[in-house]
C-alpha cells in the first residue's frame, strides 16, 4: 500500500523541502533515484535516512548523500519504507516519500535435465534473480519448489505425457513479474530393442549384436547374458561392443540363453535377443598315436567342441569312443583297410544342431609291413583286378611272394554252368565275370585266366552258347596257376575250342572227295598259342637268317601234318549214349576221339617225327610234348604275360628272366605257370617303380597300357565300388571296345608283338 | 621319319575351327573344291581272308577244273553265278554280287587277279627254295599287315598313309587328316609322317556324353587336363596324345556334320554299311573340310571260313554287295562318282582245296574287286590262276596260289590315279621298283 508523504510547511519559518518523487515502486535489483528541493535556506543540503535510519541500512535498504536509494537483498518487513530528507539548515524540516519495494522479474536460463522421458523427475530450473519462496510453475500449475539459489530452483514433478512442457518462475509477492516461460519436449519411455532378435549360434562360435534405442539421446547401453553384464564362461561372454561368444559346452544352459542391452540412462528399458545353442562344430587337431595300427586300435582324438554323446568315424565305419572333455575322446576298436592307407577321422557331434568336424587324415598301417603301401598297389594293379584295400593291406602283411602263395591255394572263382535244357545268355555270364572280379578272392587266378584268354582266345563273337563258354573260362581258372602243358592239352581238347578252331569233326584226308584236314586248329595252335611265326631267340628277338630275314618257327608242311594229327576228335557223346562217328553238338566234358576218323599216317612236326599207327590221343599227346617243348613257347607266352599284366614293353632281359622260369621253376620243372606268373611279377623291372621317386632303370618306355577290363576294373576296385545284378558296366566297356568275351575273330585282342605306341603320328603334319 | 608337330598343328586346328564361321574362309575352300580337283580311294577290308576262289569263278570250258576241287559241299553251281566277260572268257562272279555284276557291265567295275603280297615276282621253284618268300604267309594277322603294309614286313606305316605323306600339299589347310579310318587304327592308315583321324562308323562322333552342357563342359575340361597332364612317360603322353587327336578330330567332324541332312542313299544297316555311310558322310564335307584327296579305310569281318564256306560266304557276300554298292550309289548322289575309287584287301584267298569241315583254309594269292567310274571297268586285269592242285601255281598241295601281280602293283595303280608321282611311287611302295609293270591299267 503506497502512502503519500506530504512535506509539512513550516509557517513561521518559509523553509521548505521537498522529496521527489514522494512515492516510488522499486524491485530489490533496482535502484530508485530521489531529488530533494529545499527553499526558504540557504543551506539546501539534506541528510537522507530511510526508516529514521540516516542513510539506512542492509535490511531497509540503503541511500546516499546524493539520494539514490539502493533496496536491501531481501524484502523487509513491511515491504515499504520511507525514504526522510531532512534539512541541514533546520532539521524540522524535512520531506518524505514512500518505497514500495518488491522482488524483481526472474529470467530462467535452462530446464535440466535435458533428455526428457515419461515419468517423475526433479526439474532443475535455472536462472538469475531467484528469491526464497520462488515457484515453478509447471504447466501453468505451481509446484512444489525447492529454493536452491538465486539462480537454480528444484522440484520433483511427474511428467506423464510425451509431449511439450513449458516452466515459469514465480517470485514470491510482491513481485514484478513471472519469467518468461521456457519450454522443453519429453519423450516417451526409452525403448532398446537388440538386433538380431532371434539366432542361432553354435557353441565357441561369436556373433555381434547392435542394441538399438528410441525416445533418448542417451545410446550406451549395458551388454547382458542371461541378465549378467559382460556374460561369464557358462553362459557366453559378451562384449560392450555386443559381440557374443557362444560357451563350448552348451549343455549347462539348456537350449538357449538371452542376450540383453539395457539402456544406461534407465534400467527399465531393456531389449533382449534369444539365443538358441547347438553343439559346436568339433574340430581335430592331432590323433595320438598319429598313425594308426590295422586292426585292435586304441587312440585318443585331440580337438575342441566335443560334445557329451559325440561319434567317431574312421574310414567310413563307425568306431566305439567315449568323450572325455570337450576337447579329448578315446576311440577303442578295430580299424579297417582303407584306400590309400589312409582314413578320415571325424567326430560327429549330437543333436542340437548335429554336426561333423572336417576329417583329419590318418595313416592306416598294419604292423611291421613288409612292402609299402604304394608298393602293394602298384604290385596288385598287376596281379590282381585291382588294388582294393583290404587287398592293399593283405599285401602289406605277408609282402609279394606269401601273396602269390595265399593266392595259388585259394579255390577258383566259377561260372554259373548251363543246365543241358537250357543255356543261360552270355550277358549274365559277363555279370559274373564282374563280380568274380570284384569280389572272389582268387584275384591272381582270374587275372592269369583272364590274360591266357587274350592268347587262348575263344570269342562269343562265334561260339555265343555259355554251355560252351562256362567250361572254358572254368579250364582257364582252373589251369591258370598250373601246368602248362596241361593246359594247352585242355584247349585242345575244349569243345568250344573245337568249334572255334574248327578241331571238333576234322577228319582224316578224304582222297576221293579231295577232303584235306580242316588246318585252322593246326596253324593257330602254332601261331596263336604257343610259338607264332617267327623263330625266337631267348630274349624274344626274331631269329634272322644272314639277309636279315626271320627264320619261321614252323613250315606250311608242319601246319599240313598237324592238321592230320588233330584228326578224329567229335563232341562228346550225350547222357546215355555211345559215341558216333560225328556226335551231335554236346558239352560239358572233352572231346572224345573217334578212332576211323583219325589219320594214323606218320607225321613230321617242327622237324620231329610222329609215327604211323598211333592212337588218335597218342598222336595229340605226341604232338603238344613237340610244341611245348619248342624253344619258342618260353618267349611267346612269357611276353604276353608280361604284356597282360605288366608292362607294355618290356626289356629282352627281363624277357629272358621270365623264359629261364618257364624252362625250369626251380625244381627241375618246365611249363609250371605259377613259377613263370611269379618270375613276371617278381622282376625286378616289374618292381621298378614301387617306389615312385625312383625311376626306372630298365626300360625308357616303362608302362602299362590297360586295356579298358583292366582300367574299369582298376577305378571300380581302388575306390571299393560294389557291383549290383544287371551292371550297365558291360555295355559301357563295349562302348570302350572291349566286350568281355567277344574278342574279334580269331585274333588275339592285342597283337603281343604290335608296337605300343611309343611315338603316334601327328594328325596334322 | 617321324615328323612332330603336334602343338603348332593343334593351333592351325583351332583356328581353322575358329576360320570354318567366316565367310572368307568358306570362300577360299569353294574356290579350291569348284577346281574339280578331289579323287578319294576307299579300301574295303575284308578280314579273315575272303575266299575269291568262290567270288569269281571260271565258267564254261574251265568250270570243271573249279568243279572237280570244290564239290558241291565247297563249291558253286555253274547256274547260279552272274556271267561277266573278261577278254573273251567267260567268268561268274558269285551270285549275290548282282549289283557287281551290273557295274561290271557298265565299265564301273573290275576286278584284279590273283593279288598277294610279294617282294619280287618268284616262281614256284624259288617258293620252295624260300627266296625272297614273304615272311608269314598264311598267318591272319601279318598278312593283313602285308596287305596295308605293301612293303617289307616290319614298316611300321600303311600304303595309305604313305600315299597320304606324298599328297599332303593337296590338303594344305584341310581342317582333317587326309587318312581317315571308319574301322580302327588300321595301318592301311597310318603313314610316316601323317596318321590317320579315326571315325566309328555311326553317327555320334567326339566323346559320349560331351554335349555342351556345364556338366559335360566341366567333365570335358578335367578330362582335358588328365590328358595334358606331363608325365614325363613316353608310353603315357603318346597315348594322352592319341586321346586328344581323336578327341579333336571329333570336334571338327561334329561341327562340320552337325545339321547334315545325311545321305539320302540307304545304306544297310550293317557294319560295313554305317562305316561307309560315315565316309559319304565325309565326302559330302569335303568342300568345307577343305580336302581335295581322301583316303579312307573300312572294314568287314568273318571271312575266315574254316567250316561251312557256302553259307557263310553267302551271307558275307550280301551284305558287301549291298553295302558296297550302296557306297556307289552315294557318290552318285554326291555328284563324285567319278572321283571316288573302291576296292577291296584281304588277309589272303583260301586253300583251293576245302577241308573235310566244308570249309577252306588259308592260301596266298586272291582276285579283287576295284569299282568307281574312274575304274577301267568291264574287264579284269592280271592273270587267272592254273586250278590244278599241284599245278605250275599252287605252292602247296591244296590249291594255294602264288600271286601273280603284288599288292604293290595294284596299291601303285591307284595311288597313280590318285596323283602320286612316279618318283614318288617308289616311296610309298618300295617294293614296286622290282616290278616291271608299274600300272596295271584299271585306272582312267
Amino acid at each position: 500500500m503506497a502512502k503519500f508523504v506530504i512535506a509539512e510547511l513550516d509557517i513561521h519559518n518559509s523553509q521548505t523541502v521537498i522529496v521527489s518523487p514522494t512515492t516510488a515502486t522499486v524491485s530489490l535489483d533496482g535502484t530508485q533515484q530521489f531529488t530533494k528541493t529545499v527553499t526558504g535556506a540557504t543551506n539546501t543540503n539534506v541528510t537522507w535516512a530511510v526508516n529514521g535510519i540516516n542513510g539506512g541500512n542492509a535490511t531497509v535498504g540503503t541511500i546516499n548523500t546524493s539520494g539514490l536509494y539502493t533496496p536491501p537483498a531481501a524484502l523487509p518487513n513491511p515491504v515499504s519504507v520511507i525514504v526522510r530528507a531532512t534539512s541541514v539548515a533546520n532539521t524540522t524540516k524535512f520531506a518524505e516519500a514512500t518505497v514500495n519495494l518488491r522482488h524483481p522479474t526472474p529470467t530462467t536460463t535452462s530446464v535440466e535435465p535435458t533428455d526428457l522421458n515419461i515419468g517423475n523427475v526433479m526439474l532443475i530450473v535455472k536462472g538469475t534473480k531467484f528469491y526464497t519462496g520462488a515457484t515453478i510453475l509447471l504447466q501453468n500449475s505451481a509446484v512444489s519448489t525447492q529454493f536452491i539459489s538465486s539462480t537454480e530452483l528444484r522440484a520433483a514433478v511427474s511428467l506423464p505425457n510425451a509431449q511439450q512442457y513449458c516452466v515459469i518462475v514465480q517470485n514470491p509477492a510482491p513481485a514484478a513479474a513471472n519469467s518468461s516461460q521456457r519450454c522443453f519436449t519429453v519423450r516417451a519411455a526409452i525403448r532398446v530393442t537388440t538386433s538380431p532378435s532371434t539366432v542361432t549360434l553354435r557353441g565357441g562360435a561369436s556373433r555381434t549384436f547392435t542394441a538399438s534405442i528410441a525416445n533418448t539421446n542417451t545410446t550406451a547401453v549395458n551388454w547382458t547374458v542371461n541378465g549378467v553384464v559382460g556374460g561369464n564362461a557358462t553362459v557366453g561372454t559378451i562384449t560392450t561392443a555386443g559381440n557374443y561368444t557362444a560357451p563350448m559346452n552348451i549343455a549347462a544352459v539348456n537350449g538357449s540363453v538371452k542376450v540383453g542391452a539395457t539402456s544406461q540412462k534407465d534400467g527399465n528399458a531393456k531389449g533382449e535377443s534369444t539365443v538358441t545353442l547347438q553343439n559346436p562344430v568339433p574340430t581335430i587337431s592331432s590323433i595320438n598315436p598319429s598313425v594308426l595300427p590295422l586292426g585292435n586300435a586304441n587312440f585318443t582324438i585331440v580337438g575342441n567342441g566335443f560334445a557329451p554323446g559325440a561319434t567317431v568315424n574312421v574310414g567310413g565305419s563307425p568306431m566305439p569312443a567315449t568323450v572325455n572333455s570337450l576337447t579329448s575322446i578315446t576311440v577303442t576298436g578295430t580299424t579297417k583297410p582303407s584306400p590309400g592307407g589312409i582314413a578320415a577321422i571325424t567326430v560327429a557331434n549330437p543333436a542340437p544342431g548335429p554336426t561333423t568336424s572336417t576329417p583329419l587324415i590318418a595313416n592306416i598301417m598294419p604292423a611291421n609291413p613288409k612292402v609299402s603301401y604304394t608298393a602293394a598297389k602298384r604290385f596288385l594293379e598287376q596281379a590282381s583286378w585291382g588294388a582294393s584295400p583290404t587287398e592293399i593291406f593283405r599285401v602289406m602283411q605277408l609282402g609279394f611272394d606269401d601273396w602269390l602263395t595265399e593266392q595259388k591255394n585259394l579255390a577258383d572263382s566259377t561260372y554259373t554252368m548251363p543246365t543241358p535244357n537250357g543255356d543261360i545268355p552270355v550277358f549274365d555270364m559277363q555279370s559274373e565275370f564282374f563280380k568274380n572280379a570284384m569280389n572272389a578272392r582268387d584275384q591272381l587266378r582270374q587275372r592269369v585266366a583272364f590274360a591266357l584268354h587274350k592268347t587262348f582266345v575263344v570269342s562269343a563273337v562265334e561260339i555265343d552258347k555259355t554251355a560252351g563258354l562256362v567250361p572254358y573260362q572254368r579250364l582257364l581258372l582252373r589251369n591258370a596257376l598250373g601246368s602248362f602243358r596241361t593246359l594247352l592239352k585242355d584247349i585242345t581238347l575244349d569243345v568250344a575250342m573245337g568249334q572255334y578252331l574248327d578241331m571238333v569233326d576234322n577228319d582224316k584226308p578224304n582222297p576221293a572227295k579231295g577232303l584235306f584236314p580242316n588246318e585252322n586248329y593246326a596253324r593257330e595252335i602254332m601261331q596263336l598259342f604257343t610259338l607264332g611265326t617267327t623263330f625266337l631267340r631267348a630274349d624274344g628277338s626274331p631269329l634272322r637268317d644272314p639277309n636279315g630275314v626271320p627264320y619261321p618257327s614252323y613250315m606250311e608242311a608242319d601246319v599240313l601234318d598237324l592238321s592230320h594229327v588233330f584228326t578224329g576228335w567229335t563232341y562228346p557223346p550225350g547222357k546215355g549214349k555211345g559215341s558216333n562217328n560225328h556226335n551231335n553238338e554236346n558239352y560239358g566234358m572233352p572231346m572224345v576221339a573217334v578212332e576211323s576218323n583219325h589219320d594214323t599216317t606218320m607225321k613230321k612236326v617242327l622237324g620231329r617225327t610222329i609215327p604211323a599207327g598211333l592212337t588218335t590221343e597218342q598222336d595229340l599227346d605226341a604232338a603238344l610234348q613237340i610244341i611245348y617243348e619248342h624253344p619258342n613257347v618260353a618267349p611267346f607266352l612269357s611276353l604276353r604275360l608280361i604284356q597282360s599284366m605288366v608292362t607294355s614293353n618290356p626289356s629282352a632281359a627281363y624277357l629272358m628272366r621270365v623264359n629261364a622260369a618257364f624252362n625250369n621253376n626251380g625244381q627241375g620243372q618246365r611249363g609250371d605257370l605259377f613259377a613263370v606268373v611269379r618270375a613276371v611279377l617278381l622282376d625286378p623291372e616289374a618292381r621298378a617303380g614301387d617306389n615312385p621317386a625312383v625311376p626306372n632303370p630298365f626300360n625308357a618306355f616303362a608302362g602299362h597300357m590297360r586295356e579298358p577290363v583292366l582300367s574299369f576294373m582298376h577305378i571300380l576296385k581302388g575306390l571299393e565300388g560294389t557291383i549290383v545284378q544287371d551292371n550297365p558296366i558291360e555295355s559301357d566297356l563295349e562302348r570302350m571296345g572291349q566286350k568281355v568275351f567277344y574278342p574279334p575273330e580269331r585274333l588275339q585282342l592285342l597283337l603281343a608283338t604290335h608296337s605300343r605306341a611309343r611315338q603316334p603320328r601327328s594328325l596334322w603334319a | 621319319m617321324d615328323n612332330f608337330k603336334p602343338q603348332i598343328s593343334r593351333r592351325a586346328l583351332l583356328r581353322r575351327s575358329i576360320a570354318t564361321t567366316s565367310l572368307g574362309y568358306l570362300g577360299v575352300t569353294d574356290a579350291l573344291a569348284q577346281t574339280g580337283d578331289y579323287k578319294a580311294l576307299v579300301c574295303v577290308f575284308l578280314f579273315g581272308g575272303n575266299d575269291s576262289n568262290n567270288t569269281i569263278v571260271p565258267m564254261g570250258a574251265k568250270y570243271n577244273d573249279y568243279s572237280k576241287v570244290r564239290g558241291p559241299a565247297t563249291g558253286l553251281a555253274q547256274n547260279v553265278l552272274l556271267p561277266i566277260m573278261d577278254r573273251g572268257e567267260g567268268y561268274g562272279l558269285h551270285p549275290q554280287l548282282t549289283r557287281i555284276q551290273a557295274l561290271y557291265n557298265q565299265g564301273k567295275a573290275s576286278a584284279v587277279l590273283n593279288v598277294g603280297p610279294l617282294i619280287r615276282p618268284i616262281t614256284k621253284t624259288q617258293y620252295n627254295q624260300r627266296t625272297a618268300v614273304p615272311v608269314n604267309l598264311y598267318s591272319h594277322s601279318d598278312q593283313q599287315q602285308a596287305w596295308q603294309q605293301a612293303s617289307t614286313s616290319g614298316v611300321r606305316s600303311g600304303w595309305g598313309g604313305r600315299t597320304a605323306d606324298a599328297m599332303q600339299a593337296a590338303n594344305t589347310g584341310a581342317l582333317l587328316p587326309m587318312s581317315v579310318s571308319a574301322s580302327g587304327g588300321a595301318l592301311f592308315t597310318i603313314g610316316q609322317v601323317t596318321g590317320p583321324a579315326i571315325v566309328n562308323g555311326g553317327l555320334g562322333l567326339g566323346l559320349s556324353g560331351s554335349d555342351g552342357s556345364p556338366t559335360a563342359m566341366a567333365r570335358d575340361n578335367a578330362f582335358q587336363q588328365v590328358i595334358n597332364f606331363q608325365s614325363g612317360l613316353t608310353l603315357v603322353q603318346a597315348a594322352n596324345r592319341t586321346i586328344n587327336n581323336g578327341i579333336q578330330v571329333g570336334k571338327v567332324l561334329n561341327n562340320v556334320l552337325t545339321g547334315d541332312d545325311g545321305i539320302a542313299t540307304v545304306f544297310p544297316g550293317n557294319g560295313l554299311g554305317n562305316q561307309l555311310n560315315q565316309v559319304a558322310r565325309i565326302i559330302r564335307a569335303r568342300q568345307t573340310l577343305g580336302v581335295s584327296r581322301q583316303i579312307f579305310f573300312v572294314s568287314t569281318g568273318g571271312y575266315d571260313n574254316h567250316e561251312g564256306l557256302l553259307a557263310a560266304h553267302q551271307g558275307l557276300l550280301t551284305g558287301l554287295n549291298a553295302s558296297i554298292s550302296a557306297f556307289y550309289d552315294a557318290t552318285i548322289e554326291l555328284g563324285v562318282e567319278n572321283n571316288v575309287t573302291t576296292f577291296t584287301e584281304s588277309d589272303f584267298n583260301r586253300t583251293f582245296g576245302p577241308n573235310s569241315n566244308n570249309g577252306t583254309d588259308h592260301a596266298w594269292g586272291g582276285h579283287h574287286l576295284v569299282m568307281g567310274g574312274a575304274v577301267a571297268g568291264g574287264r579284269m586285269y592280271g592273270t587267272f590262276p592254273n586250278l590244278a592242285i599241284q599245278g605250275p601255281d599252287d605252292v602247296g598241295n591244296r590249291g594255294l596260289w602264288l600271286p601273280s601281280t603284288s599288292v604293290e602293283q595294284y596299291g601303285a595303280t591307284m595311288a597313280s590315279w590318285f596323283g602320286v608321282n612316279s618318283a614318288q611311287l617308289d616311296q610309298v611302295l618300295p617294293n614296286l621298283m622290282n616290278f616291271s609293270v608299274r600300272n596295271l591299267g584299271f585306272m582312267k
